[in-house]
């Protein structure tokens, strides 16, 4: 498995409060790393400094075997895509206009339709492609920005929380998505908040608590109910879902 | 806006769009052919446009061997074209700048002035009339307005700047405060001022393209086209940073270079268009949003179909300015602000019936 994305020792402080502590992270071809951890972890935060959007105040960024930093911003959007927790857009552009501004970085424009026209299609939203991007639902939004990750054909993808605003059906679809391109190649890297989904569909899972990583492993032995009550601040139990999947639920009562 | 639109267009395409961008430009151009064959046409002395394509024709040295009466050769050639020409280039700078302020901003009620452009050139201007400079040498106001509108806005843009960012709403609000405070020197020099010296500050802020000469042409025309080729070169970044800043970024897109080098373009183009012609509220806004709604947010569409439009609606206002109430002149802004207030208005409202507003 080959390193395309690997952050050592990375440490981002802002105005004396230290956000993200000591963090080390190695992103292969082929695999979906799961970044999970309660509100204020750090997990978006990590996911910004791998992407070049702030510099660290420590450590260092490699993104196929070159030094982030000394990437321009086109040679990195040629590298990886990042998908955002929400996309605001004011103008009225379609889903398929929207879509196609992944091939901005592109050297021709002789692939794009081909590469919009196949993003939509994966994540089944070629219906939506001629609706206006603000009159779409919440979820709707969020798939057009995920066919926009993909139009962008990159080797690596910084994902940062896709299913939040989507019902069950469209998490499973976004994820089984997420698989599919780690099977081509592609590295993956998702901020989660929804622990199963992280359990059924990570290679492995990274645990953040308080800026730095508890334990990164597979995803039943991350996520244990010691590690995950700990870092969560609640007591969780796991059960055996299916398959063999752990199952974490809270403990009520 | 979609909903109505798909409404109007019978969903034929579903996106909302009333028109394909070819007929829309090719519109656009025919109707400031007819403006500008109108607007050199019309007046005290009436020249039809037969004889004024002929006239322009001979200038451009093509003799038609047609009898060219040499008063109407002079009016058309020395006072009214000018004039036209001038009116066209500091519409066509407003509607371009709004256009792609709009979009570097991604606030669709970005105009020309939210950088601080026009409150500069109007201290410029009145700076120049109250301490007697305009009277000094020809283009001695418009320089003077030129150079404080650019200043301001580049102040703007230096104040809003931290750490080699700029975040946009701190630079709108910066925008804000720099023209609140110009404004009050605009305020102090205007009560100083005697009344012949009020008379041209106000005939001068209501915008006017009585001044119009070549010489003023030659030196509006270089900055105008400097704005609208930066507009031009940039349209797909501009479609970018409509996502937001950060996506933009993702995407490829130098963000803070590209806005730096816009920011300065159109300063320098609507600084040399308030210079020519005065404040002339509302092209930058009203033009710009009547092309999205036509065509949609497309930038590679927005921007020349904003500088045709501009021009031809500029050229047109212009008009009516001068003929409405012949042998006197309403001021331009008075004509643009009176078209451009209730469109604006219609604009607000039908947005709010589609989606809500545009908050």
């Amino acid at each position: 498995m080959r390193s395309m994305l690997s952050g050592r020792r990375l440490s981002w402080t802002v105005r004396g409060s230290r956000i993200v502590d000591g963090v080390d992270v190695d992103l292969g071809s082929g695999e979906v790393v799961a970044l999970v951890g309660p509100n204020g972890a750090g997990k978006s935060s990590v996911l910004r400094l791998l992407a070049g959007e702030v510099e660290p105040t420590a450590g260092s960024v490699e993104l196929g075997g070159a030094p982030l930093g000394r990437l321009g911003p086109v040679e990195r959007a040629r590298r990886r895509a990042v998908m955002p927790q929400d996309a605001p857009m004011r103008f009225s552009f379609t889903a398929r206009e929207v879509v196609a501004m992944a091939r901005y970085a592109q050297p021709s424009r002789v692939d794009d339709d081909r590469a919009v026209d196949g993003a939509l299609r994966r994540v089944g939203i070629a219906h939506l492609a001629s609706r206006t991007f603000p009159s779409l639902s919440g979820g709707e939004r969020a798939l057009v920005t995920l066919a926009r990750v993909l139009a962008q054909e990159t080797p690596v993808l910084l994902l940062d929380e896709p299913t939040a605003s989507l019902d069950i059906g469209h998490q499973e679809q976004v994820m089984a998505v997420v698989r599919e391109l780690a099977y081509e190649g592609a590295a993956v890297l998702v901020v989660l908040h929804d622990l199963n989904l992280a359990a059924a569909h990570a290679d492995r899972v990274a645990l953040l608590a308080g800026g730095r990583v508890v334990h990164a492993g597979p995803p039943a032995e991350t996520l244990s109910a010691a590690r995950v009550g700990t870092a969560f601040g609640h007591p969780v139990e796991i059960l055996s879902g299916p398959g063999g999947t752990p199952l974490i639920v809270p403990a009520r009562g | 806006m979609a909903s109505t639109l798909r409404f109007a267009s019978g969903a034929r395409s579903g996106t909302g769009r009333l028109l394909r961008p070819v007929p829309l430009l090719a519109g656009l151009l025919a109707l400031l052919a007819g403006a500008v064959l109108l607007g050199v046409g019309i007046g005290a002395v009436r020249i039809p446009p037969g004889d004024v394509l002929a006239i322009l024709l001979r200038h451009a040295g093509v003799d038609l061997g047609v009898d060219v009466d040499p008063q109407q050769d002079a009016i058309l050639w020395a006072i009214r074209l000018p004039r036209v020409v001038l009116g066209a280039l500091v519409g066509a700078a407003l509607a371009v700048c709004g256009a792609a302020l709009q979009g570097v901003f991604r606030n669709p009620l970005a105009d020309p002035g939210i950088i601080g452009v026009s409150t500069g050139a109007s201290l410029g201007a009145v700076v120049a009339i109250v301490l007697g400079l305009s009277g000094a040498f020809f283009g001695a106001l418009q320089l003077c307005a030129f150079a404080c509108g650019v200043l301001a806005a580049l102040v703007v843009y230096g104040l809003a700047r931290h750490d080699g960012r700029t975040e946009v709403v701190t630079l709108l609000l910066t925008g804000v405060a720099v023209t609140a405070l110009v404004g009050a020197a605009v305020g102090f020099l205007i009560a100083r001022a005697d009344d012949e010296e009020l008379r041209d500050v106000v005939f001068w802020s209501l915008g006017s393209l009585g001044g119009a000469t070549w010489p003023l042409v030659a030196a509006t025309a270089p900055f105008v086209a400097v704005g609208v080729a930066a507009a031009l070169r940039h349209t797909r970044e501009l479609d970018l940073m409509a996502l937001g800043e950060r996506e933009a970024a993702h995407l490829g897109v130098d963000t803070e270079r590209v806005r730096l080098r816009l920011v300065i373009a159109l300063s320098l183009a609507t600084g040399a268009a308030v210079a020519a012609a005065g404040v002339l509220a509302f092209v930058g806004l009203v033009v710009p949003h009547l092309v999205r709604l036509a065509v949609g947010p497309a930038n590679r569409i927005v921007v020349p179909a904003s500088c045709i439009g501009g021009a031809a609606l500029l050229v047109l206002a212009d008009l009516v300015a001068r003929t409405s109430v012949a042998p006197t002149e309403l001021p331009l802004g008075v004509v643009t602000s009176l078209v451009g207030g209730p469109f604006f208005l219609w604009l607000l409202w039908r947005t709010r019936e589609a989606h809500g507003g545009w908050a």
